[in-house]
């Protein structure tokens, strides 16, 4: 009888403190979940609803399309009225996102392994991997486009370059800006990737380096064959996260010339749909277009996304 | 008395490797460094030394002065979007402050709170938060600028200084992980020993759980800090009205040649841009020290 009168009460406690347990953990995620469902998901639905729209000044607002559906869509294959060519943007999208991967990711992984084997002034370089991240990068592409046009362009010119208009190597319009640009922008952006790696790294039992060096394995070999697989799920998880830099990376080009006018010829997807979005009636007539560019994107990335986890997959087996 | 013995260092074989690697991480910080100092050279350097300097650019100019920096100062101000008057520097960066500070505290703590309930308590709809973190984080969603302008503008957190921290204030950032991780680890004995003393659940979230992750916070808070400062992409479209540092300094930018051209608008960037130079060398070891031996930690 005492028994089952002291389980009844127990089992009330406990009930008690799991309702209270449960009105607490409601209370804490209430307010961020309104977020998310306002500013994550009614957004990306509006978005999608925005591509089959079109702006009507006369109400200053968005109104379906009733004509041809599918405008917009269209529209994107047709960004020769805007005066770009999709063939270009979407090259140097590929471009960008393949010398990122390919020049980025494997001098990110042989550098964080000197900074994981504690080598000479391996804390110095770190600083320095890690300072482009702290200095605004407006003032990076400033300083670097005061140093590259008066001063390296000059010296270029003195020594019998001649370039086009005075912006020299960074004249948009010439061939060398593009190229000058991405391995600019390459250079600064591996040092985020390095402290990711050294991180993953730092996960490495060293009784494993120890037992491989005392069998006779060189620092190459130790890197191959203890270190990298240990970090190869980062890898993995730094390259798929990259597949939406291809639609969304910038590549510093707002900062260089500010809108998409002043330099088409090199622009990048991620380049003109944030330039195309800018806020202002003038502007909204580009909304439901860029919309449905960024959701046909969506759709490649994330179907890339799918491809490129199989072949990882394909190659863990 | 007690002599300290010096650790030997164990002798190290000179690799080919290291040595390619240290030159180039050598190139690396010589390459990163030039255009810098360069630039803090040049903005010591009158408009009329800089022009002569432009036809012999070997040739560093000899005479400096503080102009720049005193003229930039006195220049550094902007006409927001709407106004008749200009907002000065002193104007500017307490709108930064306010705008950096408030988004800063919101994508710090909201991901906290969030891992705290998810990692705390064994309901099923953590599970979910869990989820849905991982999948939005896996899944890139191009092009909804638009979209979002448009649902900030219809909301009243477009263009308005105060409330714009509440789009920032989402839970579905890598940093939700890593308060997920570091309040997983901590047992719960802790929870359950504090509700035998009668401590309530925000008594043990705030006095018993928090303190482990309390270092993880400061960190979390200075990067975003450190970001929103730098950004001048989402305050320029978000707040016109509300120019902050990296928008102002992007205006000059376009404009540079009413602003005693490039020598004057260098010095007029390196001014904001010390500040947060400054804290980041000062808690230079502590965010290296989190961010890359084993990820942000205790």
């Amino acid at each position: 009888m005492t028994k089952a009168l002291l389980g009844n009460r127990n089992k009330t406690k406990s009930s008690t403190s799991s309702k209270k347990d449960k009105i607490f953990f409601y209370a804490l995620i209430i307010l961020p979940l309104v977020q998310f469902l306002i500013f994550y998901v009614y957004v990306n639905f509006n978005s999608i609803l925005l591509s089959f729209q079109k702006y009507d000044s006369s109400s200053a607002g968005f109104i379906f399309l009733t004509d041809n559906v599918f405008k917009n869509y269209q529209g994107v294959f047709e960004l020769g009225n805007l005066g770009l060519d999709l063939g270009k943007l979407i090259l140097n999208s590929v471009i960008l996102w393949v010398c990122m991967v390919a020049f980025g990711t494997i001098p990110a992984i042989i550098f964080s392994f000197y900074i994981y084997r504690k080598r000479t002034l391996y804390h110095f370089f770190k600083f320095f991997l890690f300072l482009p991240s702290i200095i605004p990068s407006i003032l990076l592409t400033t300083v670097f486009k005061g140093f590259m046009i008066d001063c390296v362009s000059n010296i270029m010119s003195m020594l019998g370059t001649t370039f086009k208009t005075s912006n020299g190597l960074l004249d948009p319009y010439s061939d060398t800006a593009f190229p000058v640009l991405l391995i600019y922008y390459i250079w600064i952006s591996f040092g985020a990737q390095v402290l990711f790696y050294s991180n993953a790294m730092a996960q490495t039992s060293p009784s494993l380096v120890e037992a491989s060096q005392l069998d006779g394995c060189g620092e190459g070999r130790i890197l191959l064959h203890v270190v990298l697989p240990g970090i190869m799920p980062t890898v993995k998880t730094f390259i798929i996260a990259s597949i939406a830099g291809l639609f969304t990376n910038q590549m510093l080009l707002f900062n260089f010339y500010g809108t998409i006018d002043n330099a088409p010829n090199i622009a990048t997807i991620g380049y003109f749909i944030y330039s195309m979005a800018a806020p202002g009636p003038s502007n909204y007539d580009n909304y439901p277009l860029m919309s449905a560019f960024g959701l046909l994107c969506s759709i490649i990335a994330i179907s890339a996304i799918f491809v490129i986890n199989k072949i990882f997959k394909r190659f863990e087996k | 008395m007690m002599t300290k013995i010096k650790p030997i260092k164990p002798h190290r074989k000179t690799n080919p490797l290291y040595v390619a690697v240290f030159i180039i991480l050598v190139v690396y910080v010589v390459v990163l460094l030039v255009p810098l100092i360069w630039g803090l050279f040049i903005s010591f350097v009158d408009r009329d030394a800089y022009s002569e300097y432009l036809h012999n650019p070997l040739v560093l100019p000899t005479s400096y002065t503080f102009d720049n920096y005193i003229n930039g100062f006195n220049d550094f101000q902007i006409k927001p979007l709407g106004s008749y008057t200009n907002q000065n520097i002193f104007e500017i960066v307490f709108q930064t402050l306010v705008y950096s500070g408030l988004c800063s505290l919101a994508a710090t703590i909201v991901p906290c709170i969030c891992a705290y309930a998810s990692a705390r308590f064994n309901f099923k709809f953590g599970k979910v938060v869990y989820g849905i973190v991982i999948v939005t984080m896996a899944i890139p969603i191009v092009g909804n600028l638009p979209s979002e302008i448009r649902v900030a503008q219809a909301i009243g957190t477009f263009d308005n200084l105060w409330l714009f921290w509440i789009m920032k204030a989402n839970f579905l950032t890598i940093y939700f992980l890593l308060f997920h991780s570091i309040f997983k680890g901590v047992p719960m004995a802790y929870t359950e020993a504090a509700k035998i003393d009668g401590a309530n659940n925000f008594r043990i979230m705030i006095h018993c759980i928090m303190p482990f992750a309390l270092g993880t916070l400061g960190i979390v808070f200075l990067l975003n800090f450190i970001n929103f400062w730098n950004d001048y992409q989402i305050p320029y479209y978000y707040l016109p009205s509300y120019p902050v540092v990296g928008t102002a300094v992007f205006n000059f930018s376009l404009h540079y040649e009413r602003y005693g051209g490039i020598p004057q608008l260098i010095a007029m960037i390196f001014i904001v841009a010390i500040p947060i130079i400054v804290l980041a060398i000062a808690f230079n070891k502590k965010l290296m020290s989190n961010l890359s031996d084993g990820g942000i930690k205790e």
